[in-house]
């Protein structure tokens, strides 16, 4: 009997053992490898948390929404552009794969936002039966606008980009590039993309940093009058050439000779010669200090994008040919077609240059206005005389000079043409940039344009057509 | 009196922990409020009150904890069960009563079960054909081949054939080492030779149903009942020899044998595909923390096969390890209360009866916990009490409805 | 709502660690007390000689008390020796069961009376039965 006590007392000690032995197993493996294993790629928890939250739409600056979430399964979401490519660079993309891109990226914490405060964390008696849905973007962006300036591009067969403002408050109403892709399908494209040599993915509005051309001429322009007494009604002598020191330092398009102009001539049809002077009367300084003003070289704050900085050269006082290559755009100017928006939006708004925003408001998934993004000034780049005189010069292109093209009947578009020559590379004969800035209507502006046409020959050209269809569609 | 009391006191903390189980449910859930689970708290405490009046009352000698365990355990499992998969925490219900039911008829009707004793044939060809059942009818579901379904139920005979095995060799070992005392060894070995090749041809047929959780369970039953009835060492170490041998021949022959064994090796090699179940119940064990996420809050329904063998996971990712290790902890009392019913046993038969059946559960609840956390390999069985399945609770109930029999019978002598 | 398991998660597994400590509690208790403790009060109970027949060791009135096991016979190595002829050498047997007293005739040739019925195997025995066994008449007490 006793035996059997001590049996069964054995037997129960190894139960004993197993028993710690298996505690003390899942203690050790919890206390050590616990990390390693929520790591891992099966685990689907982080997923399915961030899921919880059904991702806040992007809506254009009419409330039209232009994506659209929904869940899928309990880990993910499946988010569509409903408005494909013409609005990838504007809006990004969010991709489980490739990550986040563009307002995606830039809000995606709002997005992501149920409005769940600290405190209805902690509050335990409330019903969460309701679907949490993140927040709301209203952009800026004008979809009717948005579309005709991606179709007019991609027409072109030509890369290039095209930025829209509305000149009183800064908002961006279109912003495209071409190249563009398709956000709905990046799994399928993403690697053909990235090997693209025309580089798709990359915003020419805000990042494409081009040599502007005769729509520089707009800011020596502007130099010019603010520096120069009376160079506005000096007279000028354009032989088609500027020769310095016995150096040819640069002549007008196709070798035309003006003759006797005037400064609105020269601008209205854009005389290199007249303005390559004028650059060397500046000097490199002066007319640095205008474009910074303008922001170039400068890192300029917009709400949504991030803008690259237009390039100004400093050459010494010496460097006659470059100063005066500068003068006109060329030579290692550098700008995006952002930048020439906002300048063609500074002259249209007295002189005032309004901070870019893309974004107007982030509301709650119930509508509710949670942050509103007010127009803020950059400076006031140009005296509202200077403004003033430039719109005057502008509205002459069109209607006498070089951006016949963009002319609409019924309204009156005011603008200037650029055309950028540039090298691909020192011996390519390679079709100049076609540009055209511009503003309408010219009382009470309420859109200025820029629109690049990489390669697509005069800016009266390409460039100035596009800009007169779009004046009409956002117009009309 | 005091210790009247006292007992008092435990059963309103059980009372307690149903009612705060399924208070919470009804706070969770999906569309507001949940009604039903406080109804199924009530009806829960309801049945066990009502089991634990009638044991007190009418059998108050027996060990008072058995049921008790078995209850707070039984609770759990279906408090998870309700969060997971509310229909399903009915059918539950449903076999948990029956189970108790079965617990109270095993106890009030059953005569002595000394007499039982005299049955050994009886039992050894229920075993044989319980055993070889599913190696003839059965087809395959989820891996094993040990299901049958007969009428629309399916159930696995190899369950039953546990409680048979159990009292078969109860029944062949109880007059082990009597009157031979001192003659040689020999001899005594003779009579262990019947139950040794019932046990290998029940193995055998485990194996090839490729059920080896229950072969497993039932090696280690049969090696501590062996221990229990000839108190000698030597034979538990052959016996052990001769599985490690069994296990290396199966190990070579079968292929799902070594496919267990590769997944328990390196399981997010496989986490893809055969080691999907594995890695997915560490997951969600380790997501839990020791105080869990709270019930409603985790993901335990990333885990597969989650209301039956892997309930402990899910438990340990929404109750917290804490929990876990309290089942654990539960399990072993549980045990240790169920080992001390055969000292106080008048008879050979009962004793090795009673110690038979505690070794089933403890062992099944060892081997399945410790494969669902990586321990050891993963077996298909069910964790008692806790887990969906009404043979489970059944089997596991009609076992603790005989150990409160005998213990009830065993305090008639000091 | 659901919230709310964030509380009453610390709630439930505080709930069942303390059913652990407790029954573990009680149970060390239980055995400290002493492992022969009954788990019930017992009755105390005895036999008081009624008539002592031809079983000359017996006084009358004497009381024989119950405690595990009262074997009753002819032979010596009973506790409860009785001598005359009727009485064979192991004649019977009374035993605590639960909390009942079991009287169990052991096979015996003459037989044995509980309230002059012949006992047949086992039966239980009360406060107040009468007890024949040969010559001698035993009453239960408590």
């Amino acid at each position: 009997m006793n035996d059997f006590v001590n049996n069964i007392k054995k037997v129960m000690l190894v139960f004993l053992v197993l028993f710690i032995a298996l505690i003390s197993y899942i203690t050790y493996s919890y206390m050590f490898t616990s990390e390693k294993t929520l790591a891992s790629t099966f685990n689907q928890r982080l997923w399915a948390e961030r899921n919880k939250v059904l991702r806040g739409t992007i809506y254009d600056k009419d409330m039209n929404a232009l994506t659209k979430s929904t869940k899928i399964s309990e880990t993910s979401q499946k988010l569509k552009y409903l408005q494909g490519a013409a609005f990838s660079h504007a809006i990004g993309y969010m991709d489980p794969i490739y990550g986040l891109a563009g307002l995606e990226k830039k809000y995606d914490a709002q997005l992501m936002d149920s409005g769940e405060s600290a405190i209805s964390k902690l509050v335990f008696f409330s019903k969460d039966t309701e679907e949490k849905i993140g927040n709301g973007l209203r952009t800026t962006l004008d979809s009717k606008l948005q579309l005709k300036a991606y179709e007019l591009l991609k027409q072109t067969n030509h890369k290039g980009a095209i930025v829209a403002l509305n000149p009183k408050t800064g908002e961006v109403l279109a912003m495209v590039s071409n190249p563009s892709y398709d956000p709905n399908n990046l799994e399928r494209d993403m690697k053909g993309l990235n090997t693209n040599n025309d580089v798709p993915l990359l915003n020419r509005a805000v990042s494409g940093l081009y040599p502007p051309g005769s729509v520089f001429k707009t800011i020596t322009a502007v130099s010019a009058l603010e520096n120069i007494p009376g160079v506005y009604n000096k007279g000028f002598s354009d032989n088609g050439k500027l020769v310095v020191n016995g150096t040819q330092l640069l002549k007008n398009y196709d070798g035309e000779v003006f003759g006797n102009i005037d400064f609105k001539k020269a601008y209205v049809h854009s005389s290199n010669v007249f303005f390559g002077s004028l650059g060397i009367d500046l000097g490199n300084k002066a007319l640095r200090d205008t474009a910074e003003k303008f922001y170039f070289n400068k890192d300029m704050n917009a709400t949504g994008m991030t803008i690259d900085p237009s390039q100004f050269p400093t050459y010494k006082s010496n460097e006659k040919g470059n100063i005066a290559q500068s003068a006109i755009g060329q030579a290692a100017v550098l700008a995006t077609p952002m930048e020439m928006a906002l300048v063609a939006s500074s002259v249209a708004n007295n002189g005032i240059m309004m901070e870019p925003m893309l974004v107007k408001e982030i509301l709650s998934s119930k509508g509710k206005s949670l942050e509103t993004t007010e127009p803020k000034q950059l400076g006031q780049v140009m005296t509202p005389e200077t403004a003033s005189t430039m719109k005057e010069l502008m509205r002459g292109v069109v209607t006498d000079g070089t951006g016949g093209n963009a002319a609409v009947s019924g309204i009156d578009v005011s603008g200037k043409t650029g055309t950028a020559d540039h090298k691909a590379d020192a011996n390519a004969q390679t079709a100049a940039h076609s540009w055209f800035i511009g503003f309408a209507p010219y009382d009470n502006p309420t859109i200025a344009i820029a629109v690049i046409v990489e390669e697509g020959g005069v800016g009266g050209g390409k460039a100035a057509q596009i800009t007169g269809k779009l004046m009409e569609t956002y117009l009309k | 009196m005091e210790s009247i009391k006292e007992e008092k006191k435990l059963l309103m903390y059980t009372y307690l922990l149903g009612i705060v189980l399924f208070f919470n449910l009804f706070f969770i859930g999906k569309d507001g409020f949940d009604k039903g689970a406080l109804i199924m708290g009530v009806i829960i405490c309801f049945i066990f009150a009502y089991s634990h009046f009638i044991i007190r009352r009418f059998f108050p000698d027996g060990d008072k904890y058995i049921l008790l365990f078995s209850n707070v355990l039984a609770v759990i499992g279906m408090g998870m069960i309700y969060r997971l998969d509310s229909p399903m925490a009915l059918k539950q219900l449903i076999w948990y009563t029956v189970g108790i039911a079965v617990f109270i008829l095993v106890v009030v009707l059953m005569p002595s079960l000394s007499k039982f004793g005299k049955y050994k044939y009886f039992y050894m060809i229920c075993t044989l054909i319980l055993m070889s059942m599913g190696s003839i009818f059965g087809d395959p579901t989820n891996g094993s081949k040990n299901w049958i379904s007969i009428a629309g139920f399916t159930f696995q005979p190899t369950e039953f054939g546990k409680l048979s095995l159990v009292a078969y060799l109860a029944a062949s070992l109880q007059y082990y080492g009597k009157n031979l005392k001192d003659k040689a060894e020999l001899l005594k070995i003779k009579a262990l030779i019947e139950p040794g090749i019932v046990v290998m041809i029940s193995l055998g047929f485990m194996v090839t149903q490729k059920d080896l959780g229950s072969a497993l369970i039932f090696f280690a039953i049969s090696i501590t009942m062996l221990y229990i009835a000839t108190s000698n060492l030597k034979y538990v170490l052959v016996c052990l020899g001769l599985f490690i041998i069994g296990g290396f021949i199966s190990y070579k022959l079968f292929g799902h044998v070594r496919l267990r064994f590769m997944i328990w090796g390196d399981p997010w090699k496989y986490g893809n595909n055969e080691g999907h179940q594995v890695v997915q119940s560490l997951i969600s064990i380790a997501s839990g923390g020791l105080f869990g996420t709270g019930l409603g809050l985790g993901y335990p329904k990333m885990v597969p096969v989650r209301e039956s063998d892997f309930i402990f996971s899910a438990i340990s990712e929404e109750m917290g390890l804490l929990t876990g290790f309290a089942i654990l902890i539960l399990y072993f009392l549980m045990f240790y209360r169920c080992m001390r019913v055969p000292i106080y046993s008048k008879d050979n038969f009962t004793r090795l009866l009673a110690v038979g059946y505690s070794t089933m559960i403890a062992a099944q609840a060892l081997v399945i916990v410790g494969g669902v956390v990586g321990a050891i390999p993963l077996t298909g069985i069910t964790l008692p009490l806790v887990s969906y399945g009404g043979s489970s609770m059944i089997i596991t109930f009609f076992s603790l409805g005989i150990l409160q029999k005998i213990s009830e019978d065993g305090q008639s002598y000091e | 709502m659901a919230k709310i398991s964030l509380i009453m998660r610390y709630a439930i597994i505080a709930i069942i660690y303390i059913i652990i400590i407790f029954a573990l509690k009680i149970m060390y208790k239980d055995i400290k007390g002493g492992s022969k403790k009954k788990p019930v009060a017992r009755k105390t109970m005895g036999l008081e000689v009624m008539e002592r027949g031809e079983n000359f060791n017996l006084r009358q009135g004497a009381v024989i008390p119950l405690n595990d096991e009262l074997t009753i016979g002819r032979k010596a190595d009973n506790l409860l020796i009785l001598g005359d002829k009727y009485v064979s050498s192991l004649h019977a047997k009374i035993y605590l069961k639960n909390t009942d007293y079991i009287l169990k005739d052991l096979r015996s040739t003459n037989g044995t009376l509980k309230n002059n019925k012949k006992v047949t195997d086992s039966v239980v025995i009360k406060k107040g039965d009468e007890i024949k066994i040969g010559t001698s008449v035993f009453k239960v007490i408590g």
